[in-house]
C-alpha cells in the first residue's frame, strides 16, 4: 500500500482503504478501481491524498514511473526558475523545492 | 515609483474600471460588521446576531473555526461562542474572506484562468505568510492569512470583467512564458496588484490590506506597511515553488533583496520553510469550501 498525491493517482489503480471526504462522507469503498470519475470526485471534495494498493508488478512499474516522474518535476521546477536563479536565494529555493517534490514523490 | 508614474496607473486603472459594468459593491452585511468592530461598545453577541442573519454564512463561518485550521479540542457551536473564542477580528477575516470569495466565485464564462487553481494559489500564500510571519515574531498572524488570500484578488476582476482582454493576457503568458504580471502589464498597461489595491481602496478595507495588495510584487515600495508586504511576496514565492495552485502562469519571481534582507531568513531554513508551509496549507484548505 503507498499514499499517493489524488492529482497523481491513476485510472486502473485500487484504493487501499475508504475513501473520505473533509465532512466524512464515505466516497467509495477499499478495493475499488480507480478510473477518471472517480478521480474527478476526489478532486470536487478536496481527498487530496489516497491510500492505493501495491502488486509486485504494480511496484515494479510504479519505480519506473517514479523515476520518469522525478526527472519531470526536477525539468519543470529548473523551468519556473529559469532566468531568476543567478541570485544565491533563488538558487538555494530552486534546490529546495526539488528535495521538498521529490521527497513527496518518495511518499517521504 | 514616483508620484507621477503612480498617478498615470491610476488614471489607467480609472479608464478601464469606467468600462466595467456592475463592478460588485461589498456587501451590506459586511459594511456593518466592519463599523460594529470600530465601535469599543459593541458586543460579541451583536456581532453575531448580524452575521447570524445569513444562515449559509454562518454554516461557513462555524465549519471554519471548527477545523484543524484553528484546532480547538472543544466544538463551536455560536457565532457568539466563536468571537468569544477567537476574537472579533479572526470572525471578521473569516466573514470577509468568505464574502470575497462568494462574490468572485462565478466564472463569467469558461476560460483559460482556472478559478480553483487560483484560489488554492491564493490559500497556499495565506497559509505560507502565516508561517513565515511565526518564524520572524510578527504578531498579526490573521491578518498575514487573509491578506495572503486576497493578495491576487485584481486578477479575478480583471478576468471576471474584462474576459477579453484577460485571454490576451493569458495567450501572452503561454506565448512568452513570462510572469502572468509581466504580460498584464504589457497588454493592458497595469496590473492585477492595481487593481485589486484599487478595489480595496474602494471598499475601506485596511490601509495594510490595500498598500499589501498595490505592492505585493515590490514590497519596498509599501511605505509604513512594508513588513508586512514583504511577507506576502516572499509567502507568494514558496507557494509558486510547492507548485500548489496557479497564479496564472508557470513561472516563480525572484524575491526582492532587500525584502530578503529586512526579514532576516536564511537559506538554511527554506527547506523547513516549505514543509511548514505545506503543512499549513493542509489545515487551510477548509477555505476551499467557501468557493462551493
Amino acid at each position: 500500500m503507498k499514499l499517493v498525491k489524488a492529482d497523481e493517482a491513476r485510472p486502473g489503480q485500487r484504493v487501499a482503504r475508504d475513501v473520505i471526504d473533509l465532512r466524512g462522507n464515505l466516497l467509495f469503498k477499499a478495493g475499488s478501481e480507480l478510473n477518471a470519475e472517480l478521480i474527478a470526485a476526489c478532486r470536487e471534495r478536496n481527498v487530496s491524498h489516497l491510500f492505493i494498493e501495491e502488486t509486485a508488478t504494480a511496484a515494479r512499474a510504479s519505480a519506473e514511473d517514479l523515476e520518469l516522474r522525478r526527472e519531470q518535476a526536477a525539468r519543470e521546477i529548473d523551468r519556473m526558475f529559469a532566468g531568476v536563479d543567478r541570485a544565491p536565494v533563488m538558487a538555494a529555493l530552486r534546490e529546495a523545492a526539488k528535495r521538498y517534490h521529490l521527497a513527496r514523490l518518495e511518499g517521504r | 515609483m514616483d508620484a507621477a508614474a503612480q498617478a498615470q496607473i491610476q488614471e489607467r486603472v480609472r479608464k478601464l474600471v469606467d468600462k466595467v459594468q456592475g463592478l460588485p459593491t461589498l456587501p451590506s452585511m459586511m459594511n456593518n460588521v466592519n463599523q460594529m468592530i470600530l465601535n469599543p461598545r459593541t458586543s460579541a453577541k451583536e456581532v453575531a446576531q448580524v452575521i447570524a442573519s445569513d444562515p449559509a454564512l454562518t454554516s461557513k463561518v462555524l465549519r471554519v473555526v471548527n477545523s484543524s485550521f484553528y484546532g480547538f479540542p472543544n466544538r463551536i457551536t455560536t457565532i457568539t461562542h466563536a468571537i468569544v473564542i477567537l476574537g472579533f477580528n479572526t470572525v471578521k477575516s473569516i466573514v470577509l474572506s468568505s464574502t470575497i470569495f462568494d462574490v468572485f466565485r462565478r466564472s463569467v464564462k469558461p476560460g483559460d484562468f482556472d478559478r480553483t487553481e487560483f484560489w488554492k494559489h491564493s490559500i497556499g500564500c495565506g497559509a505560507a505568510a502565516k508561517v513565515l510571519g511565526r518564524r520572524i515574531n510578527y504578531p498579526m498572524l490573521e491578518e498575514l492569512f487573509i491578506a495572503g488570500l486576497l493578495h491576487d484578488v485584481g486578477k479575478v476582476i480583471l478576468d471576471q470583467f474584462l474576459p477579453d482582454s484577460y485571454a490576451d493576457v493569458l495567450a501572452f503568458v503561454r506565448s512568452r512564458d513570462c510572469l502572468i504580471v509581466e504580460a498584464e502589464a504589457q497588454v493592458l498597461g497595469l496590473t492585477h496588484a492595481d487593481v485589486g489595491a484599487w478595489l480595496f481602496e474602494k471598499w475601506s478595507l485596511s490601509r495594510a490590506l490595500v498598500e499589501t495588495t498595490r505592492c505585493h510584487h515590490n514590497p519596498q515600495l509599501a511605505g509604513d506597511h512594508q513588513r508586512f508586504a514583504e511577507i506576502i511576496h516572499l509567502a507568494d514565492i514558496l507557494v509558486r515553488a510547492l507548485r500548489f495552485g496557479s497564479g496564472g502562469d508557470a513561472k516563480i519571481p525572484a524575491v526582492s533583496e532587500s525584502a530578503w534582507r529586512s526579514l532576516g531568513i536564511s537559506e538554511a531554513e527554506l527547506d523547513e520553510l516549505l514543509l511548514q508551509s505545506a503543512a499549513e496549507i493542509d489545515r487551510a484548505m477548509i477555505f476551499l469550501d467557501f468557493i462551493k
